[in-house]
């Protein structure tokens, strides 16, 4: 990985990219390009290497030079695995419906099941206790204020306003024409943005870790060329 | 006809998932027969699915190769593209991940593959995702007006959690503990920021969780039935 | 009326002299070495900390390392982070990756460390390779992953069979592991929770990007997830509870000084279009 080969094209990608910056130009589009070809084609051969090699082909060949004969099964893979090519043809792409619906059905199956195994969980976690006297060491009166208890009930609080006020914010078969309701509606706007204040830290974060990654690299290369000189 | 056996694998499929999680492992002393074969049909399923894998390139090639016969506008960048598949596919076939027992034009190949992964690839798409941040900065700086409360409440989050989750809040921190009394030093920075995370954000996340797990439902039992639109007309 | 104007320039100001500003910002900590502050961890990275004191020497982790290109900065130091607690704490691990180049950056982390720390391959650790998610479903995949790990993998990524492998004849099932950690850009929750946790009863952890860290404070706040490492910042304050500082707390200095020019631009910004506006009115 420090060979200077894979440090110069790491360095003449990054600017070209970085390039884009300053307006669209022939060097980005021809480093886009190049390194979409090269994704491809590394990642059509780690197909074959790590998928279709290891599970499909190899019982198929154990079973031709005299191993177990099931693995001559996996011939009949090229069927359904061959319909997916009428894909590439207007005129035939209708001969390609038993293996799309085929995932499309595996997908709504397994769905059912992931989603029932997800959701159960989070409604009892949803529920919070709203009583204090319920809690832990309850509530005594001579240290009502400093009870660590009355402060998570309020926080409960909040949360329950906020989980009810959001859902009811996205059902939007129910008129918001009273002040109830648009109250409720409005809270609830107000704590969805209050989210997504929160995943905007967070997004800005994620971004710039790549661009730190990469000014780092630049920054060693640089520092590295010099020191060399 | 045809679409009818589309439909019916189609619910077959479900079936099957659906059967496997709901009956119980054995069923009067007898094995459950969909469990006891679920290894199999999910490597079916892996090898099927790998098997689709190259409609993609194919398309991309084609498409690609027109142009560049065709030498009308961007036809060097057909053709970088395909040169750079070859050289991709030719350096991924033929490297080793153990070069000191290989050849020399294993080893050839090696160098090149990691110059052409770990540099050009790996340059090109991290910086990608780095521009963004640049972006991200001026449309904060055009696009982020606060002039509602509900635009307030938000930049005031984003601050918080921004703040709390880099050293400058952890400094920001450390003045509040200087300075505020005992009672009032949940006010720190971090402290709020993980209230935000933990309380409004928590809640606002459950309430989407549940509402895209009664779509996903929905959508889950239109696609088993073959009910969906584009099913239909196909 | 000249503040309102310079004030009203900020607003109408070319981006690329934004970027430029940006860059020279992010230039700083390169240039200058800042120490960093004492803060406290929170309960993410804390959760995965205690699950890993629950597990004792020699017990045997699921580690899913399913990141490449795009998501290499954050998971990079969070499983650089992990795997040097692991080998501190003589806890075996076998890992696996569901995305194509996942095993190799992986190995590019984790060799270096085990072969400090004095852990062999096949009898400490083992890579298990890449396992291609049906269709991109992850719930298929991890199913019958751990209902029977041999019979969905039988070999790991160099080609051994998993049966002549020391370290797999201990692990066969979910139930043999003591937790799953899942490194990834956003893993799969209902994959993890639904399929790992709530079937399987295992107890699971996450690192993922921060961009994805809120969405998942629902299931740690029901007790689904046990913890949470968040980008960059999750793995930094795992290293400072291990004591062992990497990739998370280098990368720091720079959020901090990232972050507070992009608040710096939305002030800016609003400033000047508020000038702008009232400039406007007074004309």
């Amino acid at each position: 990985m420090n060979h200077p080969l894979t440090l110069w094209l790491g360095v003449i990608f990054t600017l070209a990219v970085l390039s884009y910056l300053v307006k669209d130009n022939a060097l980005y589009r021809l480093a886009q390009k190049a390194a979409m070809g090269i994704g491809v084609g590394i990642l059509a051969v780690q197909t074959w290497q790590q998928v279709l090699d290891p599970y499909w082909w190899t019982p198929i060949k154990t079973a031709l030079t005299g191993g177990p004969a099931s693995g001559l099964f996996w011939l009949l893979a090229l069927i359904p695995g061959g319909l997916w090519y009428c894909q590439m043809s207007k005129k035939w792409f209708w001969v390609s419906q038993p293996v799309l619906g085929l995932f499309i059905g595996v997908a709504a199956g397994i769905t059912f099941k992931t989603q029932i195994l997800l959701i159960l969980p989070q409604i009892g976690a949803t529920l919070r206790p709203l009583n204090p006297w319920a809690l832990p060491g309850g509530l005594p009166w001579d240290h009502f204020w400093e009870n660590g208890n009355l402060w998570t009930v309020l926080d409960n609080a909040v949360f329950l306003l906020a989980f009810f006020t959001a859902l009811f914010y996205f059902l939007f078969t129910i008129k918001a024409d009273n002040r109830v309701t648009a109250g409720s509606r409005r809270f609830g706007r107000m704590m969805i943005m209050v989210a997504l204040g929160a995943m905007f830290g967070n997004t800005a974060m994620t971004r710039m870790s790549f661009l730190i990654e990469r000014m780092q690299f630049l920054f060693d290369f640089f520092a590295g060329l010099f020191q060399a000189k | 006809m045809y679409k009818n056996l589309a439909k019916a694998i189609t619910f077959g499929a479900g079936l099957y998932y659906l059967l496997e999680f709901l009956l119980p492992a054995k069923i009067g002393g007898v094995a459950n027969p969909f469990t006891e074969c679920y290894g199999t049909v999910t490597i079916f399923l892996m090898v099927l699915g790998a098997m689709a894998f190259f409609l993609g390139p194919i398309n991309l090639v084609r498409g690609e190769y027109k142009q560049f016969i065709s030498f009308k506008k961007g036809w060097v960048e057909s053709l970088v593209f395909l040169v750079a598949l070859v050289m991709g596919i030719v350096t991924a076939s033929f490297r080793s991940d153990d070069p000191s027992t290989a050849t020399k034009f294993v080893k050839v190949m090696s160098v090149a593959y990691n110059g052409l992964f770990y540099g050009a690839q790996l340059g090109f798409y991290v910086t990608s995702m780095g521009l963004i941040s640049f972006y991200l900065v001026s449309a904060a700086h055009r696009a982020f007006l606060l002039n509602t409360v509900e635009s307030g409440l938000m930049m005031a989050a984003a601050t918080i959690v921004m703040l709390g989750l880099t050293p400058a809040g952890d400094y920001l921190n450390q003045v509040i503990l200087a300075i505020l009394p005992a009672k009032l030093q949940w006010l720190q920075v971090g402290t709020v920021a993980q209230w935000i995370l933990s309380t409004p954000n928590t809640a606002v996340q459950k309430a989407v969780i549940f509402g895209a797990c009664g779509g996903a439902f929905a959508a889950g039992m239109r696609n088993w039935l073959s009910l969906e639109r584009s099913m239909e007309q196909q | 009326m000249k503040t309102l104007r310079i004030l009203a320039r900020f607003y109408h100001l070319n981006p690329r002299w934004l970027y430029l500003a940006f860059t020279i910002v992010l230039l700083i900590p390169l240039l200058v070495a800042i120490p960093k502050p004492e803060f406290k961890a929170s309960r993410g990275p804390l959760g995965v900390y205690k699950v890993l004191d629950g597990c004792p020497p020699g017990g045997v982790i699921l580690l899913d390392s399913s990141w490449d290109l795009g998501a290499k900065p954050e998971s990079l130091s969070q499983l650089e982070c992990f795997v040097n607690d692991l080998c501190r704490r003589k806890i075996k691990f076998v890992m696996f990756s569901t995305v194509f180049f996942g095993p190799i950056f992986a190995q590019d982390v984790i060799r270096p460390i085990a072969e400090a720390s004095g852990y062999k391959y096949g009898e400490d650790w083992v890579d298990l390779g890449f396992l291609k998610p049906p269709n991109d479903n992850m719930s298929l995949l991890l199913d019958a992953f751990l209902r029977d790990i041999p019979g969905t993998r039988p070999v790991d990524f160099f080609g051994t069979p998993v049966k002549d492998i020391p370290i797999m004849r201990r692990v066969k099932t979910a139930k043999d592991f003591n937790m799953a950690m899942t490194i990834s850009y956003a893993p799969d929750p209902a994959a993890w929770l639904g399929i790992g946790k709530s079937q399987h009863g295992m107890t699971v952890a996450f690192g993922s990007a921060a961009i994805m860290a809120p969405y998942y404070y629902a299931f740690l706040d029901s007790g689904q997830l046990s913890g949470l490492l968040a980008g960059n910042r999750g793995a930094y304050e795992y290293e400072s509870l291990t004591g062992m500082y990497g990739l998370g707390s280098k990368a720091m200095m720079f959020f901090a000084f990232g972050l507070c020019f992009l608040i710096f631009a939305v002030l800016m910004g609003n400033l000047g279009f508020w000038a702008s506006a009232r400039l406007r009115s007074k004309s």
